[in-house]
């Protein structure tokens, strides 16, 4: 079959091209995760040896990490991150997929109004945010709380525009048919669309748990005492 | 905080006094430049990265791992060990290749013309590997069929990128370009960290509106300036993000 070798041909003249595309990408990589070592490479340092070139440290050490297990609270302060980071993740990937889904697969009244309004919460500095936060979870007798810390990031403006994205690349046709079928609008949104987004909401939960590890303000936002 | 007992009422002279402010023009400058520049140039690479990363098989977990990786950092410790990189010659890495490569030593932080873009590669950066992973999962959804038929139609490589590889990316790219819009927009932590005191220098060249509006409420406690900034800035993302969604609907 002509067609099948010229295929073949076709596969062998990219050879090279893939192997240069291969040792770019490759290299590229290496560039991205240089400042991570170099800030590994530090952790393992003695203070003098801190500002030298080298990534190898001289005279590792042990000490820098010896010294957060024992003169800080870090596994106490590691076990609060997780715990409001998995619940926050948890709400966050059940909520925004549903008004994701609603705002990708369904039309009513208000929508783009309602989809700005999501999109428009994503345009406020966190810096910002900090003291109406605070004085509502003082309101609300939240301060020194998980719920004080975890109720700012339940539901994401974030989350629910990446969801919708995601929603709107889903065909029609799979949801008509389950319509057809009977099937309730929560099933079909359980049991369709979100195994066929399952990699993109596995992939968001992980950015927002990330986030949540990642959120000083929010803790600083706590342990202030009115 | 009593807003009902207050004394007079300011209506716009917040904002006046903004506009008036000749810092103030210099700042929204430098915002754009962070969002003009790094916008392109991180959603470029991003796309050229995950479009090659989806064609290889050897090693593609790792490689896209290395990619993914910055991350997982946090903005403010890898803002210092970018600001370590980029000191002159004894300690900083940047200059010393320039010294083994025979080129002049870079003042990089303490240029007024430099600073702005030293400060916006580490936000680069640190925003590619998220991009990357949204390109690769967005490639990844096409369906195989609209390959498969564009490749019996014999259309070429550059063919099938740009007839049904981007045209499908849309709703990515929307995505994308409005979130790393604003991300930038909205650039503070690697400011806050590298320039000296925390300040936007030299000479604010590097300040964005953040940080302005940080300073207002936090260092000054002019809580009323501050969120009059707070507004301009929330108003320009609002048109900028509602002009790139108006841009990018229907067309097929």
């Amino acid at each position: 079959m002509t067609d099948y070798a010229s295929r073949i041909a076709y596969l062998e003249r990219i050879k090279p091209t893939k192997i240069i595309i291969w040792t770019l990408l490759f290299l590229g990589g290496i560039v991205m995760v240089t400042p991570l070592a170099f800030m590994i490479s530090t952790s393992f340092k003695t203070g003098a040896d801190v500002f030298s070139l080298g990534i190898i440290p001289k005279n590792p050490t042990l000490e820098n990490y010896l010294y957060i297990w024992t003169e800080s609270q870090f596994s106490r302060w590691m076990l609060n991150s997780l715990w409001v980071a998995t619940f926050s993740t948890a709400s966050v990937v059940f909520f925004d997929s549903l008004v994701g889904y609603t705002l990708a697969k369904f039309t009513f009244r208000g929508q783009t109004i309602v989809f700005i309004a999501i999109l428009s919460t994503l345009m406020i500095p966190t810096e910002m945010l900090i003291i109406p936060w605070y004085m509502m979870s003082r309101e609300f007798g939240w301060i020194d709380t998980y719920w004080g810390i975890a109720f700012p990031g339940l539901m994401t403006g974030f989350g629910t525009f990446l969801m919708r994205q995601f929603f709107m690349g889903l065909p029609d046709e799979l949801i008509e048919a389950a319509r057809i079928d009977g099937w309730s609008e929560f099933a079909i949104w359980s049991r369709i669309a979100m195994p066929a987004g399952c990699s993109s909401s596995i992939c968001f939960s992980y950015f927002s748990l990330l986030r949540k590890l990642d959120s000083i303000y929010m803790a600083l936002n706590s342990d202030k005492q009115s | 905080m009593e807003f009902i007992g207050c004394k007079e009422i300011y209506w716009l002279r917040n904002y006046e006094k903004i506009f008036a402010d000749e810092d103030f023009w210099l700042v929204l400058l430098n915002t754009f430049k962070y969002a003009g520049l790094g916008v392109p140039i991180s959603l470029f690479i991003a796309f050229c990265v995950a479009y090659f990363l989806n064609e290889i098989t050897r090693w593609h977990d790792f490689i896209r791992a290395l990619y993914f990786i910055p991350f997982l950092t946090t903005a403010v410790a890898m803002a210092w060990v970018w600001k370590w990189f980029y000191q002159p010659m004894p300690i900083g890495y940047f200059n010393f290749f320039l010294n083994y490569l025979g080129i002049a030593q870079q003042p990089f932080l303490k240029s007024v013309t430099q600073g702005l873009y030293a400060i916006m590669a580490p936000a680069v950066w640190a925003g590619l590997g998220f991009q990357v992973v949204i390109f690769i999962a967005g490639i990844r959804a096409i369906p195989r069929s609209y390959y498969e038929a564009a490749e019996i139609d014999g259309a070429g490589r550059w063919q099938i990128l740009r007839e049904i590889t981007l045209p499908s990316l849309k709703p990515t790219v929307i995505f994308l370009t409005v979130v790393s819009t604003i991300g930038f927009l909205r650039i503070f932590d690697q400011v806050y960290s590298m320039t000296t005191n925390g300040d936007g220098g030299p000479l604010n060249t590097t300040k964005p509106i953040v940080l302005m509006i940080y300073e207002f409420a936090f260092d000054e406690f002019k809580i009323g300036r501050a969120s009059a900034l707070t507004v301009i800035l929330f108003v320009i993302l609002l048109v900028i993000s509602m002009f790139q969604l108006w841009l990018m609907r229907k067309k097929p």
